[in-house]
């Protein structure tokens, strides 16, 4: 654990370097500019579901892709697959310091949002596990983009797939489209997100959501230490 | 820590070792055998492209799984380790690779929390290979020569007892290159098995206790760079006097060579050379390809 909690440090003061915090900091002060724009008070529910849906989207599928391209092009997976090290620690500390990032983030948009006056166990348990969940999905499409074209094109691809549960959200999907397009764990994302800026959201919707990326969480985790040991720590060899 | 062996005295051991990337045509590697012993440095070289750095990813277990053959680092099958054995195996890379946006020390700082073992102080080891007073630079602003020398850094934080160094003087002035070769050798006084990958055959000829030359996948040699030289060379000496005159003798029985008496005792000598192969020489003919003048 100690190794995990160094790497966590470690990750966070690169991607302050990086200028990762800066640019979330910036999409954050984009979104809340919106908030404080629209002349609604408090702002409709669904409306502030999607404006802090935004963070795990950005944060979980982009920068995590591009810290791990920044190592690849570095070359500096390679020197650390020659270090003890597991893969479990540097895929951990990944997950965690994306997830406080973008969780961080949504939270400020979250509580500006509603004025504070949001669900914070929910609200916390939403932003944590749709976090590392965005951060695994983008784990997955960094470790088999072959460059920076490849994860752009990937990032495309996946987005459109992500996205399309908005519409089983908004109830305007057929029935057994609307049936198929919940199993995306971004519709759960989307359903916790809400519970978490209410009140007195149905507890069963959250708890379904809850356990749904949970298991995405559980899965892609056993996947993403899978990718680095095939594709990342060994450069597939 | 110092070289764990195995009963033999062996730290590395290769039985038949083949290897092919994924979707290539032809192996990388055949049938490769060699042993390392405990305490020397041992080179493996051989043209670009020959398989010297795929038979250095075996080793490291960078490449985990070869078509055929039996590899034993510390006394343990390559297959059976996982990433402990890195506390006792130190790895240079021939490229640089460092998190650029962070400093010297800072960078090893960062890989030495990695370790279970016991570390170096990340500024004694930056000033022994020459980086002291660079250690709160950014290592984006480093020459190359100077990130070459901080992979030898990384590589030798931990203490390993098995170091191997992928042309670790690649890019330094004669200067540089000198000091970290002294250093390298110390690190061998001190009972530590160095593996060294280059086609540098000055700094294979001034480190290596054995050499192994690898063409084409397969190893086409294997002894020390003395007995390769003498091996590949002539038994002779050319003694050439200040007059020009010039004359051969082979190297038995010379103190009894009263022709070579006599022609030492005509004039003054410009130079006796022995005619015994160089290592570029020893390159050529046993892996069949040309040395670029020059090359590291």
């Amino acid at each position: 654990m100690r190794r995990l909690a160094s790497m966590v440090a470690w990750d966070i003061g690169l991607q302050i370097r990086s200028h990762f915090y800066t640019a979330t900091a910036l999409t954050t002060a984009v979104i809340v500019g919106l908030i404080f724009l629209i002349p609604l008070d408090p702002l409709p529910a669904q409306f502030a579901t999607l404006l802090v849906f935004v963070d795990p989207a950005v944060v979980g599928l982009t920068l995590v892709g591009a810290a791990v391209l920044m190592e690849k092009g570095a070359n500096t997976l390679a020197a650390l697959g020659v270090t003890p090290m597991p893969g479990w620690v540097y895929v951990g500390a990944k997950i965690i310091s994306f997830t406080l990032l973008g969780g961080l983030s949504g939270l400020i948009i979250a509580v500006l949002a509603m004025r504070g006056g949001i669900n914070y166990p929910v609200m916390l348990a939403a932003l944590t596990l749709s976090n590392a969940v965005a951060v695994l999905i983008g784990f997955a499409l960094v470790t088999r983009a072959r460059s920076v074209n490849g994860f752009i094109v990937n990032i495309m691809l996946a987005s459109i797939v992500l996205i399309l549960p908005v519409i089983a959200y908004f109830d305007l999907a057929p029935p057994v489209v609307g049936a198929l397009l919940k199993l995306i764990p971004t519709y759960a994302m989307l359903v916790l997100i809400e519970a978490g800026l209410s009140q007195d959201a149905s507890p069963v919707g959250a708890i379904a959501a809850m356990v749904w990326l949970s298991l995405w969480t559980v899965a892609g985790w056993f996947w993403a230490l899978r990718q680095y040991h095939r594709q990342l720590a060994t450069g597939g060899l | 820590m110092n070289n764990p062996t195995d009963e033999t005295g062996e730290v590395i051991s290769v039985q038949n070792l083949s290897y092919t990337y994924p979707r290539a045509a032809s192996p990388a590697l055949t049938g490769i055998s060699l042993q390392v012993r405990a305490g020397e440095i041992f080179g493996l070289l051989g043209p670009s492209g020959a398989g010297k750095s795929t038979l250095q990813r075996v080793l490291t277990r960078q490449i985990r799984h070869f078509t055929q053959g039996e590899v034993q680092v510390l006394g343990r099958d390559i297959r059976d380790w996982d990433q402990r054995l890195y506390e006792r195996v130190g790895v240079g890379f021939e490229l640089p690779n460092h998190y650029l946006r962070l400093t010297g020390r800072e960078n090893l700082r960062f890989f030495s929390r990695l370790y279970r073992s016991p570390t170096r102080k990340p500024q004694e080891v930056l000033d022994l290979v020459g980086l002291g007073e660079a250690a709160d630079k950014r290592v984006a602003d480093y020459s190359k020569g100077m990130q070459v020398r901080l992979n030898f850094a990384r590589a030798i934080l931990h203490d390993p007892g098995l170091l191997f160094l992928d042309e670790p003087t690649t890019g330094l002035d004669p200067t540089t290159s000198a000091a970290l070769k002294a250093v390298i050798l110390r690190l061998r006084d001190e009972g530590k098995t160095i593996i060294l990958t280059t086609h540098n055959m000055y700094d294979a000829d001034e480190l290596c206790d054995r050499v192994g030359f690898i063409a084409q996948g397969k190893l086409t040699s294997l002894d020390s760079p003395q007995n390769l030289k003498q091996a590949h060379g002539e038994r002779r000496v050319e003694v050439t006097l200040v007059d020009g005159r010039s004359e051969g003798f082979a190297l038995d029985g010379i103190g009894e060579n009263a022709a070579f008496r006599s022609l030492l005792q005509a004039g003054p000598v410009r130079s006796i050379h022995s005619s015994e192969a160089s290592l570029d020489q020893v390159f050529r003919i046993v892996t069949g390809t040309e040395l670029a003048r020059g090359a590291n």
